[in-house]
């Protein structure tokens, strides 16, 4: 692996896989393969369905390649087709469940400390564990950065339903960290 | 203490933003597949357009062709009819002996008068009579019989040679005739020997390029010496179009 990223640079493996180059586009998708697994994960509720997703995403990467002109990083141009070929999949394969969550009066706090000792992998499990439609709603605004205009444009939402889905997802996240916080304690104390 | 919201997403944001897991093995596989498939895709419309063509092409001339051919199938459905027997022998005989006669009634019929106006027919007729004249024929005055059944005979036997080229069933109306006419077997036999060595030929040559491909599917649909359309059979990758047959129209480039 790392011998490869001496032997070509990313932008000539670009160029390669440009000219329906086989082994390039192999190369090029073993440098990049784990960081957009990752992506993928976040929006997937397992490993299996994630790799799905990121198989989905590569085909498309490569057949797209020549839209690719080099103007921002490659690595952002392939994570947003990844999270688009993320949310292709989850509405192919998931309904839009709507799930009723009781409107509580008051702001799930949670503890700053707790939830900075998370790991990423916990963090990642949390997630998973969203109903779909929180899930891909905090992915796109927390981590991708997105607006609500623009998720509203990618999702097929309106503003108001991803201002919405953002807080309940937030406060289901901060309940979960806090039960996940208690056991640690407990464990800790016995 | 409290987190605000931005920073619960800060968090998110920089513990996940970072992370990496490795994708089991089969996962390339399956997008190398993927990509190999797309491209498949892309070669097959062109194929099977050029497919489509000919077939229409091999259709429509068949179509043209097919009154003429009709007629003279009728006309050796007419032989067929003919009973079997020494009598119907003894005037066929006659033909030979008396060229004129045939090639009058060459040019009356109907259906031997439709074929020639294609070139390839004129050329037949001529060899036919070409043959009836320099058979060795030994002169004995048998009576010739004008009945009925002799003028039948008499009227199928010169367009029965010029149907063979077109006509690909052409070996079932030639066996009958076999039975009952051994000199006519001597016209019908030679070209169809011609015929075979050329499909041998042919066959050697494998399909290298798509003009080969071609030539095997019209050959395959068009059993004319010279076909409707007909490709270099060279093994360049650029073949070029040696013959053109659309029946009134005829090319063919000399190798």
């Amino acid at each position: 692996m790392m011998f490869l990223k001496h032997k070509y640079s990313t932008e000539d493996l670009i160029e390669k896989c440009k000219a329906a180059d086989r082994k390039a586009c192999e190369m090029l998708y073993k440098q990049f393969a784990s960081k957009m697994l990752a992506v993928c994960l976040r929006y997937a509720t397992d490993k299996m369905e994630a790799e799905d997703m990121l198989q989905n995403g590569f085909i498309r990467v490569f057949n797209k390649i020549n839209d690719y002109r080099g103007d921002g990083s490659f690595e952002g141009w392939m994570r947003r087709i990844m999270v688009h070929c993320s949310i292709e999949y989850y509405r192919k394969h998931h309904k839009m469940v709507k799930v009723d969550i009781e409107e509580s009066g008051y702001e799930q706090s949670v503890n700053a400390a707790a939830a900075s000792s998370l790991e990423a992998k916990d963090l990642l499990r949390i997630i998973q564990e969203l109903p779909a439609g929180y899930r891909m709603v905090f992915n796109l605004y927390a981590v991708e950065g997105y607006s609500h205009r623009e998720i509203a444009e990618i999702a097929g939402i309106t503003e108001g339903a991803s201002k919405s889905q953002l807080s309940r997802a937030r406060t289901m996240l901060k309940q979960r960290i806090e039960s996940l916080d208690e056991k640690k304690n407990y464990e800790y104390a016995g | 203490m409290n987190m605000q919201d931005n920073e619960f997403d800060d968090l998110f944001r920089s513990k996940l933003g970072g992370l990496e897991v490795q994708p089991s093995a089969q996962v390339w596989d399956h997008i190398a597949a993927g990509l190999g498939n797309s491209k498949k895709k892309s070669i097959l419309p062109m194929l099977s357009m050029a497919a489509s063509i000919v077939v229409l092409l091999a259709a429509s001339t068949w179509f043209l062709l097919d009154k003429p051919v009709k007629q003279e199938q009728n006309q050796v459905a007419q032989i067929k009819v003919t009973p079997r027997n020494s009598a119907t022998i003894q005037p066929q005989t006659t033909i030979v002996k008396q060229p004129n006669t045939t090639v009058e009634t060459a040019q009356t019929t109907p259906g031997a008068a439709l074929v020639a106006k294609t070139p390839t027919a004129k050329i037949k007729v001529k060899s036919v009579v070409k043959q009836d004249i320099t058979e060795p024929v030994n002169i004995t005055p048998t009576p010739v019989v004008a009945d009925k059944q002799t003028q039948q005979v008499l009227a199928a036997v010169p367009t029965q040679p010029v149907a063979h080229p077109v006509v690909p069933e052409m070996q079932l109306a030639g066996s009958t005739i076999n039975s009952d006419a051994p000199v006519l077997k001597l016209a019908s036999t030679a070209p169809t020997a011609v015929t075979a060595s050329q499909v041998e030929k042919k066959k050697k040559h494998g399909i290298h390029s798509l003009g080969d491909l071609i030539n095997a599917v019209v050959s395959k649909v068009d059993k004319r010496e010279d076909k409707l359309i007909e490709f270099t059979e060279s093994d360049d990758d650029q073949s070029s179009i040696t013959g053109i047959n659309l029946g009134i129209i005829k090319i063919k480039k000399e190798k």
